[in-house]
């Protein structure tokens, strides 16, 4: 397991239970980070607002019901607390075309589906530049 | 005076009957031409008529590929998403970051894990495949060298031949300037590293996997050469076919999907290029122990070819573009019953060189490919047919068995024209010697086209005997 150099605060959102339960598993155990979940785009935005302090990331899934990924970006890109928080988003949509419309969308990264749970931690860290 | 009058009368009267005569013609002529005028209307209405039935089946189809899109989309994120929590979920168990767990559950953690990764793969192969072969995926070129992307091939696979005790070396012939080429180093590096990893997979421990580079004006082209046991000639074709493999036991045995060969020849194809397999010819062993221990295996080369006047990237129906292959030549029957496509095809054909002679039905191809099998020389023997797959009348599948059961036309190689896949209609692919999926670039057709001629040898000449057993069976 890696030492835990700086504790991190990630929210994880995801409509899908079982990933939401294994992306958190896979941070918590191979980096030590602290994970908090909302399973869609309006639960999201209120963990967001009331976490304190802020996560310091969000990795959010694309389509999920109601308000999908790239929306809750959006509406969280309109409150100047959330604004500041680098967003990932985790996807199984891996066309070319859905690609280019992620990165249209100003987030801070793209990470694919199905991950791997042992790299995953690494892979957060690379997209947002994280030294630890 | 009467009779000078007679004459002149008698002149006057044959000049009227001539000037009537001229009228009648004139009128007639002009009744003609009438008719002609009222016909050319007509064709040109019914042109008009074409045209806009064409600009309807293009967009029908451009709706039906924007659907495909759609629904391959949809399917690869609903596989993906189930796959994303039982990938986790393996992978953490089997990490051993949540204790240990005895051997032999680790053991089936293992095998579920592997199986895991296999179908994620699949799942990958077939979207890549899918993208590429409806010309969606976007090739980004770039100047690059084929020395350079051949090393850093090497250089990825080195692990995996190390596991499997297998050596890999790289030889250039090609000066250094000439090592340079436009193409996507992406795709290209894909088609190094899946060619390697097959020849490593495919070859026993202790033998020597080869790259070799050859470059000139014209060409470029990277041989791979395993010593494994060789794939018979019947297979070098269909094993760049979907899930095609040399025994039905390979794919699973190795851990491939069966795409990795199908996703080279599209990479290939895109680039206006030519991918092919043959038995090793001439190839002098570095180490003679070597070759003693595996004489019994002839091993195979796999030889990817990249033309410097390629166009690339082409793959609609309505680019008319520059030949993407070397200039053709032979007589090429297509057979189609839309006279447009043939039209439209021939000239392209003609316009690489090559002689063409068309036929609207199945019951025509297969007169014309006996009449011209039959003929003595000089007159030239069919090469290939290009056969459309929906024909009405005699269809093209059952044209196909009729050609390939008759000894006279059974050598004549066939590419088959379809909307369907080759996945989609094995039966026929099992008969056909090519396959073109519609809507096809000109590059398309002519790498197919060319690549068939090539490992057909040319026209099949006809020996006495065959020719008066093919008269019995016609």
């Amino acid at each position: 397991m890696r030492e835990c150099i700086a504790m991190r605060r990630i929210l994880i959102i995801d409509d899908e239970e079982d990933i939401r339960e294994v992306a958190a598993l896979s941070l918590e155990t191979t980096a030590g980070w602290e994970i908090v979940t909302a399973c869609n785009g309006a639960d999201g935005l209120r963990a967001a607002a009331n976490s304190k302090p802020f996560p310091d990331a969000i990795l959010m899934d694309v389509m999920m019901p109601d308000m999908d990924g790239p929306t809750t970006f959006r509406l969280m890109q309109q409150n100047p607390d959330l604004a500041q928080i680098p967003v990932l988003l985790l996807t199984a949509k891996v066309q070319g075309v859905d690609q280019r419309r992620f990165a249209g969308l100003g987030v801070s990264g793209v990470l694919f589906k199905p991950f791997n749970p042992l790299t995953l931690a690494a892979q957060v860290s690379e997209k947002l530049g994280w030294e630890d | 005076m009467s009779f000078q009058l007679s004459i002149f009368i008698g002149l006057f009267l044959l000049c009227v009957c001539l000037l009537g005569v001229l009228a009648l013609r004139l009128a007639r002529q002009v009744r003609q031409q009438r008719r002609d005028m009222d016909r050319l209307g007509e064709t040109l209405q019914h042109s008009r008529e074409d045209a806009e039935r064409q600009k309807d089946r293009l967009a029908e189809r451009s709706d039906l590929d924007h659907a495909k899109d759609e629904f391959i989309s949809t399917v690869s994120h609903e596989l993906r998403t189930p796959l994303t929590s039982i990938r986790g979920a393996l992978g953490l168990l089997s990490s051993g970051l949540l204790g240990n767990v005895d051997t032999r559950a680790q053991n089936l953690l293992r095998i579920a894990s592997t199986n895991t990764e296999r179908l994620i793969r699949l799942i990958n192969d077939i979207l890549d495949l899918e993208r590429m072969e409806s010309g969606r995926a976007p090739v980004n070129m770039r100047r690059c060298s084929i020395y350079d992307l051949a090393r850093e091939a090497v250089d990825t696979m080195t692990a995996l031949a190390d596991a499997a005790q297998i050596r890999l070396e790289l030889n250039s012939y090609a000066a250094h300037d000439a090592n340079y080429f436009d193409a996507d180093p992406d795709r290209i590096l894909q088609v190094l590293t899946n060619l390697l990893s097959n020849a490593i997979k495919f070859s026993p421990a202790n033998t020597t996997v080869s790259v070799q580079i050859d470059a000139n004006i014209d060409a470029l082209s990277v041989k791979v050469i395993d010593r494994g046991r060789g794939i018979p000639a019947d297979k070098l074709e269909s094993i760049f076919d979907r899930f095609q493999q040399v025994e039905t036991s390979d794919s699973s045995k190795k851990g491939g999907t069966g795409l990795g060969l199908a996703i080279c020849r599209s990479i290939m194809l895109q680039h206006g290029g030519l991918i092919w397999a043959q038995p090793n010819q001439g190839w002098a062993q570095p180490n003679q122990n070597e070759a003693q221990t595996n004489q019994s295996n002839p091993g195979t080369t796999f030889c990817v070819q990249f033309s410097r006047g390629a166009r690339v990237g082409e793959s609609s129906v309505h680019t008319m573009s520059a030949p993407a292959v070397e200039r053709g030549e032979g007589l090429i029957l297509v057979c189609d019953d839309d006279p447009g496509i043939r039209t439209v095809v021939s000239e392209q054909l003609h316009r690489n060189g090559y002689d063409v002679m068309e036929a609207g039905s199945g019951e025509e191809v297969i007169a014309l490919a006996h009449e011209q099998a039959m003929r003595n020389s000089p007159a030239p023997a069919i090469s290939a047919i290009l056969l459309d797959h929906y024909l009405p009348g005699l269809s093209g599948w059952e044209t196909l068995r009729q050609l390939k059961n008759s000894p006279a036309t059974a050598p004549i190689p066939v590419i088959v024209l379809s909307v369907s896949s080759p996945t989609e209609r094995p039966l026929l692919v099992g008969e056909a010697q090519g396959w073109v999926q519609k809507p096809y670039s000109e590059g398309l057709l002519l790498a197919e086209l060319g690549r068939v001629l090539k490992t057909n040898a040319g026209p099949v000449k006809m020996s006495k005997h065959d020719l008066r057993a093919s008269r019995l069976t016609a």
